[in-house]
């Protein structure tokens, strides 16, 4: 029940008490008492402000009035106070009555009168809510003036010093939140209004500069922390805003290297880019950008990412147990979403290290339009060869560029289309010469990436729609010639798909997202050499050892197609505490290989069809018990299609079957203040179907891999993270995981190649005043898995070495070390911005074991050390 | 601090000459860093060793015998006897060596067939060679298909393996090259295949050559001369093979059996770096290769310039150079060059050295 204000219940007491004439009577004429031939009547009745400082006391006032003879009140005064705040209150009512003129004799007069005026306390069923919040910057949090906040928007109000807003009654029901204001980019939610209740909302938005300034640290990211309908993260996920990934040491600024510095991924060997998520294989894990998949996060070398930061909006990594939206992956998801291109006017962005040049550039044209162009290129190769150093030798020099270009337009605040092109090309090449050619050692990768995908998003109130088609084609060719082996891979895939997506909150309690994930992709293929090069997981091999020199070769096509719609519906129970997420995702697919058996004669090829279907249901629990306490718990089934690259009929085995797995999470979080948390996780997942190769000495054709292997991985993160606080933020983050397989069901577990047990990471970023930054970021991490080496043979055909092994997987690499650094400094430079930044890797020049390396009897074993300290100066310059 | 235009170049330049300075300098780390010197002195002979093995004829049928000489080195000149087993288990797909690992380490007695011991040894290669280190299907087992035929190595070869064992040395594996038909190939490829095919020869070296100075050192049987620290330029020359195969010349060659029938009626093959016809499985295509030529190089004391010089398929030059420097102590030393074509041909030269003051 609530207090109601003093309403119009006020008393009126029409006592005339003096009816005296206005006007001074003629001396002349004879005295006589004048009569009241009318009295007033109240015309206009305003009522009273109830004083905050009274609430829930009734009161009285009794004043005196003077009505004109217009029945304006000219005078009035408190006869019977109630109190100063209820006299005032009363007092300013009073004097916006009107009257009907009274009559004094006829005639208009002004008189006198008592008004009593009466504040009562009324209780009434309540029909509104009152909407509190505060509107602060995405990153700084500070606190926003200004911004006008409108509700359907009929009504408004602006955010005062604090930032602060207030709307008083908003009517029940699902409302359409508006923000907006000079420098902040218009963004909707819709909140849900209860009659009585009181909703407090706080609003992190996105900050531009004001035009010709330069970028500031909030318009990197543009999502408000509330979105309606609500978009719900996975069940164990770790995002990064892509202005703080920029600043983690290590990184050279690239925003989407931070993904190597989230719990639950192990660290890659110096220069591969690989990533290893809660102990899946590399080629498990997928990488969406925008919902589209792409082959791979990193450039060749791991130094950059295929995509421009300027286009980066913010990286999500989400080791596993994520929602049916996403599937085709036994492994981790990193989901990279892309800015929306929001701002107005032009911007644009310059950086430059040792290892390449970018330039990107963004601009508004007219209203809705909107383009961005990005293009990066290597250029470390260059350098090297200008000063005359051929390093190409034994360091492959990765040679890259990457391009990106959208377009896109904005019909409404609510509804837009963008259409994008992402170009990545690399080429890696080395050689190593020597007197005896079959020593020779060369070889040459390329991989073309391109995607062309368009994105229609409308958000309405409560309901969400998104589309996105897209096209692909990936061209890879690698070529190596080592002990006179020669091997060659070529893979051109053309691929197309779609995602649509539709979330709606059809209650206040119950969201539902519906949607298709389609892709169908074609891929020719061609191999030469070994079967069993390349070394595939399982196989048992040392860095450094000749590789098998037995011979085929193969050309085959596949096509892969895959329908999968799904359906996930979100219960929230108990004011929002308890939230399930309960969803399944459908995921038939089918596949033509070419040629289901190796080429015999002149036997015309028969082709291979396989369909498979399978049906893997999701399902998530948040459990709330605090407001800083988050309990979650969260399972999956997964499957992925067996690769391309496995489905030879000479090197492969054309009739594989879809690995599956499982994959169980839970995880408790805890808010210690509003910018530190905590939080740990605790995972197990499970893999059956993996493709390992035949352990027969005589496998049955067209089966050189077979679908027996088993996989297990399970394990514990913690997170410790301090977000934006006082210029501070960083995290600290430890993993413990084991990762096991098996070659078929009857062989024993073995340690998986990539098992990395323990990895403790820390990230820590401070800003100084004079637009000077710090950032250090440490690792420390078990070493790689290998098997022992434990003697040798002489091949006297070969005139070569091949060594004996011990137990599989029994040995590991030394612990592995790094501490990185980053300083930079922002000088302003009229309306644009000069970053001048230092990135040392390694700075304590620790001897990290990259890999063991034998001599050529392997009779002696020494360490391939990475890279000792390796600065980088950068300059980033944005407008 | 007012920025000014000036400051801007200033700051520009220094970046820039960091820059330079860097790229300069990160690249030597990065090669110091990365790649550690292990250098195993396998040229140098300290202990017994197996050198190399020939195989006598070169390629042989299944079924048929063939003589395995081993040489063998050692310091003092007193070389152990070496014992010979034949290997009959096929190596699994997962195992990336170039014989089965039953085969090695802790003997396998099913997998060994012991052959005999001493210098020259005679072998029997098992009737079913090509089934089990061939491209003829393997024996299925009860029920099922026939297996996986062996892929050929990069000359189109399949090969038996033989282990070697030296008291106080390591293990040793030579292989004799097996004649199996030709799978998988069209039938016209096939016949081209089986027409022009003529089997691996041995390698022969046909001079051993020493200089100094750019003058000829004679060798006086197998002995020369030569002074402690000097450095003598070894040239091995072996038979020059024709390019192009012309009748009459004596030399039986991939084409001759179509167009000069009488150069093959004597079997004579050259023993250089012959040419031979090659199934291409990625063209599906036979076509004329030539072998590809390695001379390794060992010593019992001194300097070798290189270990192992080679002659790729497409140089036709039929002879390799190295250098030898005598090390600084007087005494005789033992000089061994092997000479090996890729079909796994092989043979040797060993010379005395006498280092004198």
């Amino acid at each position: 029940m609530s207090l109601a204000r003093a309403l119009r219940s006020s008393l009126f007491v029409a006592v005339v008490l003096a009816a005296r004439p206005a006007r001074a009577q003629r001396a002349e004429q004879p005295a006589r008492t004048p009569t009241l031939t009318r009295a007033p009547t109240l015309l206009r009745f305003v009522e009273a402000t109830h004083p905050e400082s009274e609430r829930g006391r009734a009161a009285t006032v009794v004043l005196q009035l003077r009505v004109n003879e217009q029945g304006r009140v000219d005078e009035a005064r408190v006869t019977e106070s109630a109190g100063a705040a209820f006299d005032r209150a009363a007092l300013e009512a009073v004097r916006q009555f009107v009257f009907s003129p009274a009559e004094i004799d006829g005639r208009p007069s002004a008189v006198r009168l008592a008004y009593r005026y009466q504040f009562t306390i009324r209780v009434e069923a309540p029909t509104t809510a009152e909407f509190v919040g505060v509107v602060r910057s995405r990153n700084a949090r500070a606190p926003l003036a200004g911004v006008t906040v409108s509700i359907d928007p009929t009504e408004s109000t602006v955010t005062d010093g604090q930032g602060r807003f207030r709307f008083a009654r908003v009517a029940p029901g699902a409302r359409v939140v508006s923000l907006s204001g000079e420098r902040v980019v218009v963004q909707r939610v819709t909140e849900h209004f209860e009659a009585g209740q009181r909703v407090e909302a706080t609003y992190d938005v996105s900050v531009t500069p004001p035009r010709g300034a330069p970028r500031s640290e909030d318009e990197d990211d543009v999502e408000l922390v509330v979105t309606a309908p609500p978009v719900r993260r996975q069940a164990v996920t770790t995002d990064v805003s892509a202005e703080q990934a920029r600043r983690v040491p290590g990184t050279q600024g690239d925003v989407l290297r931070v993904v190597e510095s989230l719990p639950g991924v192990a660290r890659a060997t110096a220069g591969s880019g690989a990533l290893v998520v809660w102990g899946a294989a590399p080629e498990d894990t997928r990488v969406l950008v925008d919902g589209v998949p792409v082959p791979r996060l990193y450039h060749d070398g791991g130094f950059r990412s295929v995509l421009s930061g300027e286009l980066v909006s913010n990286v999500e990594l989400a080791p596993g147990a994520y929602g049916a939206a996403y599937g085709r992956a036994l492994g981790g998801l990193v989901r990279v979403e892309t800015r929306g291109l929001e701002e107005r006017g032009t911007h644009g962005a310059l950086s430059i290290d040792a290892f390449d040049a970018s330039a990107s550039m963004r601009a508004s044209i007219g209203e809705r339009a909107r383009v961005f162009a990005a293009v990066r290129r290597a250029h470390l190769w260059q350098i090297l060869g200008a000063a005359g150093i051929d390093a190409g030798g034994f360091v492959p020099i990765p040679r890259y560029g990457d391009a990106q270009l959208r377009v896109g337009w904005i019909f409404s605040p609510r509804e837009r289309v963008d259409f994008t092109v992402l170009l990545s090309t690399d080429f890696t090449e080395r050689s190593v010469s020597a007197a005896d050619p079959s020593r020779d050692r060369r070889e040459r990768r390329t991989l073309d990436v391109l995607r062309v995908y368009g994105r229609y998003t409308r958000r309405d109130d409560g309901f969400e729609v998104s589309i996105v088609p897209y096209f692909g084609a990936d061209a890879s060719a690698s070529r190596a010639q080592t002990s006179g082996v020669a091997t060659g891979v070529d893979n051109v895939t053309l691929r197309a798909g779609l995602r649509a997506s539709m979330r709606a909150r059809v209650r206040s309690w119950l969201s539902l997202e519906a949607g298709i994930d389609a892709e169908i992709s074609r891929s020719e293929l061609s191999r030469d050499g070994s079967v069993s090069l390349p070394a595939r997981e399982g196989d048992v091999r040392v860095f450094g050892q000749p590789p098998p020199d037995q011979s085929n070769a193969d050309r085959w096509s596949v096509w892969h197609a895959g329908l999968a719609p799904y359906a996930e519906a979100t219960v929230s129970l108990a004011s929002g505490a308890v939230e399930l997420v309960s969803g399944v995702r459908v995921d038939p697919y089918a596949r033509a290989v070419s040629r289901r058996a190796p080429p015999e004669g002149i036997s015309p090829s028969i082709g291979l069809f396989a369909q498979d279907f399978r049906a893997e249901p999701r399902f998530a629990a948040r459990f709330r018990p605090h407001r800083r306490v988050t309990l979650r718990a969260a399972f999956g089934a997964v499957g992925q299609p067996p690769a391309a690259d496995d489905l030879s009929s000479i090197f492969g085995t054309p009739s594989l079957l879809a690995p599956r797995g499982t994959q169980w999470a839970a995880s408790a979080a805890v808010s210690i203040t509003d910018t530190l948390s905590a939080e740990a996780t605790g995972f197990f997942t499970e893999s059956t179907q993996l493709a390992m190769r035949s352990a027969l000495t005589a496998p049955l054709r067209a089966e050189a891999l077979v679908s027996r292997g088993e996989g297990r991985a399970y394990g514990l993160q913690v997170l410790l993270r301090q977000a934006l606080f006082r210029n501070f933020f960083g995290w600290v983050t430890y993993s413990f995981s084991r990762s096991e397989r098996k070659n078929s069901p009857e062989s024993e577990w073995r340690l998986f190649d990539f098992d990395q047990t323990h990895v403790l990471g820390l990230v820590a970023s401070y800003t100084l005043p004079f637009g000077f930054e710090l950032g250090a970021r440490a690792r420390l991490s078990s070493g790689f898995v290998r098997t022992p080496v434990t003697g040798s043979y002489y091949d006297a055909r070969r005139d070569r070495y091949e060594p004996l092994f011990g137990p599989q997987n029994s040995d590991r690499l030394p612990l592995f070390f790094q501490l990185d650094l980053r300083a930079s400094k922002k000088f302003r430079i009229g309306v644009s911005e000069l970053e001048l930044s230092l990135d040392v890797q390694n700075v304590t020049a620790q001897r990290n074991a990259e890999e063991f390396v034998f001599d050529e009897s392997f009779a002696r074993r020494e360490v391939i050390a990475g890279l000792p300290i390796l600065p980088s100066l950068g300059a980033r310059w944005t407008f | 601090m007012r920025i000014t235009r000036s400051l801007i170049e200033r700051a520009l330049a220094a970046l820039r000459r960091a820059l330079e300075r860097w790229a300069k300098a990160a690249p030597l780390w990065m090669l110091i860093s990365c790649v550690p010197t292990l250098d195993a002195g396998l040229s140098t002979i300290t202990a017994p060793r197996v050198l190399a093995v020939r195989v006598e004829p070169a390629e042989v049928g299944p079924g048929e015998a063939v003589s395995l000489v081993t040489l063998v080195a050692s310091s003092n000149g007193a070389a152990p006897v070496p014992r010979v087993w034949r290997c009959d288990a096929r190596r699994t797909l997962s195992e990336s060596a170039s014989v089965s690992q039953r085969c090695t380490g802790d003997r396998d007695a099913a997998a060994l067939a012991f052959v005999g011991e001493g210098e020259r040894v005679r072998a029997n290669i098992p009737a079913n060679a090509c089934e089990l280190f061939g491209p003829n299907p393997p024996e299925p087992e009860p029920g099922e298909p026939a297996g996986r035929p062996v892929d050929p190595d990069p000359t189109g070869g399949y090969f038996v393996p033989f282990r070697v064992a030296i008291e106080g040395g390591a293990d040793a594996f030579a292989e004799v090259r097996v004649r199996c038909p030709l799978a998988g190939a069209p039938p016209s490829e096939v016949v081209a295949f089986n027409r022009a095919d003529r089997g691996n020869e041995n390698t022969e070296i046909a001079a051993v050559e020493l200089r100094s100075g750019g003058e000829l050192r004679p060798i006086e049987g197998d002995l020369f001369r030569v002074r402690t620290g000097e450095t003598v330029q070894l040239s091995l020359r072996w038979p020059s093979c024709p390019a192009v195969d012309r009748c009459g010349d004596g030399v039986c060659g991939p084409d001759d059996e179509r167009s000069c029938s009488a150069d093959c009626a004597t079997v004579e093959r050259c023993r250089g770096a012959e040419r031979y016809v090659f199934f291409d499985r990625a063209t599906r295509a036979v076509i004329v290769r030539r072998e590809s030529m390695r001379a390794a190089f060992y010593q019992s004391a001194g300097t070798l310039k290189y270990e192992r010089v080679g002659r790729a398929e497409a140089d036709t030059s039929a002879f390799v150079q190295n250098d030898w420097t005598a090390p600084a102590q007087p005494g005789e030393q033992r000089l061994w060059f092997v000479l090996r074509d890729d079909r796994g041909g092989a043979s040797w030269v060993t010379l005395r050295a006498m280092v004198e003051r």
